[in-house]
């Protein structure tokens, strides 16, 4: 399953040299078995394990308990903290 | 007819034309804005908002339904930049109008300080050359918990 990796924010500099499009193995289940297969797969994936990040599915925002369901082709939005106004 | 417009632009905000934007309407009884604009400090040159394509407009409208309904506007107007702004440029504004001072007074409020922590916009600071991420303060966060527990 490929799946598309977006990245906002000051994360995008930390993740600037990964590639856009992934193909995960095993369908992860939760937020927490995806990160592990990203930090697997990407240089400095580690990152992505930042607690302050808000991770949206097709730009909807996901909670950190929150089951997945991801389909082939989703995007995946790495969100670093928000500061508007 | 409560309404609320909203105002997601690369272009310089112009701030007497949005304030003209609220509607007329007999039962207004006040309105209240407030203007965000970029302060000067020590070596700045300019400030970048950078913003979502979708969820950004998305947060601005779910915030003004939220701050509609709870302070029972008349009208709300929202506008918001994005793109590199140099000092003294305003980067957000707000204006409420309600039959009361109060409620007004305190959307206003309600919706920078939401806003600030729950709308994805990120900001980086230019000095010179060199851009610098700026996140969210901790004061930040407490206003807007402060407001969102409240409304729970």
């Amino acid at each position: 399953m490929k799946v598309t990796l977006e990245y906002f924010g000051q994360i995008g500099d930390r993740m600037s040299d990964s590639p856009d499009m992934v193909t995960l193995g095993e369908k992860p289940s939760t937020l927490a078995a995806l990160i592990n297969q990203l930090e697997d797969k990407l240089e400095g994936g580690e990152a992505l394990r930042d607690p302050h990040l808000r991770i949206a599915i097709n730009d909807q925002l996901c909670g950190k308990q929150d089951a997945l369901a991801l389909t082939d082709g989703d995007r995946i939005a790495f969100l670093s903290p928000f500061s508007g106004g | 007819m409560n309404s609320a417009d909203i105002l997601l632009t690369g272009d310089s905000l112009d701030i007497a034309a949005l304030n003209a934007s609220l509607p007329a309407n007999p039962m207004v009884g006040a309105s209240a804005t407030f203007t965000g604009y970029v302060r000067a400090g020590g070596d700045l040159t300019a400030l970048e908002l950078r913003h979502h394509p979708v969820m950004t407009q998305a947060a601005l409208e779910q915030i003004a339904q939220t701050a509609t309904e709870r302070f029972d506007l008349s009208a709300l107007v929202m506008a918001h930049r994005y793109g590199r702004m140099a000092i003294g440029e305003p980067i957000v504004h707000i204006a409420a109008a309600a039959p009361h001072r109060r409620a007004a007074l305190e959307a206003v409020s309600f919706v920078i300080d939401v806003l600030k922590t729950q709308a994805p916009f990120w900001k980086r600071e230019w000095r010179g050359e060199a851009p610098h991420w700026i996140e969210p303060t901790s004061e930040d966060h407490a206003k807007a918990a402060q407001w969102l527990e409240e409304t729970k």
